[in-house]
């Protein structure tokens, strides 16, 4: 997914199109007040970002307005790591578009 | 085995307390964070001088397929030493050979027993971490979650403290999680002071007349230490608001300049609540104590 280089990873440069990757791991930084570069694809959200249920809550609510109405933390049963909500938006994307 | 020295005054090996010696070796576990069943056999090692009396007792008894034990003594009376006395003989019982062996409660790293048992063979397992938060970084975060869900939170839930119900309402919620067994549920529910749940903090979340989730703490002056956090599972979403809610419930209670409470303690098993330790943590808890439950396997035949 090269469009979905943060802009650190990409020699400072912002990509034109920010990715969904990027803009989902922006977003976990500002909601769980990482230091930007901590959250990766594969970092497990209660593991290692150590997200409890209410930081959830507001994680979903801010992904709810970075990327529409139809996210929601109803559907985060099971997600681990990063990677599994960047794949949710995607799908939710995909869907949005097809329609 | 030589019997621990006490300014040359001698000990005696342990033994089967005698039924008028019950109530004061009862009395020597009041203060422990877990009491023996009434069903628990009771040794005790005893002085014969200045005066005879009990220095220290060792309950035990069986709990779903293991043995668990406890020791108590009086102040003064070094932990290791009672434990000398009464802890080989338990283990050298003949009814108990091939059984697990299990002290009953958590013990924090640093405690002398824990340091005996291990080098007795025991592993610490179970092994739960106890934060501490302060009650105003507490507040300011409910509140402020408060602030933007509120409206969310569906209008047939209420919470009410534990004062008016009893421990069967919760515990149907608790068992799946073994949090706590239900005669230390009762015991909680019925003693007083900083021993039991405090009656009014201490709450249930309803929907209608379901319970739906509970929080249970004890509290002293300063300190509110959350025991049992638990929700019925249900969609993520809910179950945040849900959470939300019992906090809400202290927090209407310990209002800003009416109380003294200073802090609030969690405490969390390592292995399955890992949402209690990130919850701790964000709200701006550190990690105060370690504790294990120490457990030998079976030895010898069964």
């Amino acid at each position: 997914m090269t469009t979905d280089l943060r802009p650190e990873e990409n020699n400072g440069e912002i990509p034109p199109a920010r990715g969904i990757t990027s803009r989902v791991l922006t977003v976990v930084e500002e909601v769980l007040s990482l230091d930007a570069g901590t959250a990766r694809p594969d970092s497990t959200i209660l593991g290692e970002l150590g997200a409890d249920s209410l930081d959830m809550l507001s994680l979903f609510t801010a992904l709810q307005q970075e990327f529409g109405g139809t996210v929601s933390l109803d559907d985060a049963q099971g997600m681990e790591t990063l990677q599994d909500v960047v794949d949710y938006i995607t799908r939710l994307q995909a869907a949005a578009d097809a329609g | 085995m030589k019997p621990f020295a006490d300014s040359g005054r001698t000990a005696l090996p342990s033994r089967l307390a005698e039924p008028e010696e019950i109530p004061r070796v009862r009395y020597l576990f009041a203060s422990a964070p877990k009491q023996p069943p009434p069903h628990a056999e009771l040794r005790v090692v005893t002085r014969s001088r200045p005066v005879e009396r009990i220095v220290a007792a060792l309950a035990w008894w069986n709990e779903g397929g293991v043995v668990k034990f406890l020791i108590a003594h009086p102040p003064g009376i070094g932990t290791r030493e009672g434990a000398r006395e009464l802890v080989p003989p338990l283990e050298a019982d003949p009814r108990l050979a091939g059984r697990q062996l299990e002290h009953g409660c958590l013990l924090a790293e640093d405690d002398e027993l824990a340091g005996y048992l291990a080098e007795r063979g025991y592993e610490a397992r179970h092994t739960e971490r106890v934060y501490e938060a302060p009650a105003a970084a507490v507040r300011e975060r409910v509140e402020d979650m408060l602030s933007r869900y509120r409206a969310e939170i569906p209008c047939d839930w209420r919470t009410e403290p534990i004062r008016a119900h009893p421990p069967d309402v919760v515990w149907p919620l608790l068992a799946p999680y073994r949090l706590i067994d239900p005669d230390g549920l009762r015991e909680a529910w019925s003693a007083s002071g900083d021993q039991g749940y405090d009656p009014e903090f201490s709450c249930i979340l309803f929907e209608r007349g379901s319970p739906l989730g509970a929080l249970l703490v004890r509290a002293n002056a300063v300190c509110l230490a959350v025991d049992v956090r638990v929700v019925k599972p249900i969609a993520p979403r809910l179950r945040a608001l849900a959470n939300m809610t019992l906090f809400d419930h202290i927090a209407r209670l310990a209002t800003p300049g009416e109380t003294t409470l200073r802090v609030l303690a969690f405490r969390a098993r390592e292995l399955d609540h890992g949402e209690t330790s990130n919850l701790a943590k964000r709200m701006g808890g550190r990690e105060v104590a370690v504790r294990h439950i120490h457990t030998r396997p079976g030895q010898g035949p069964a």
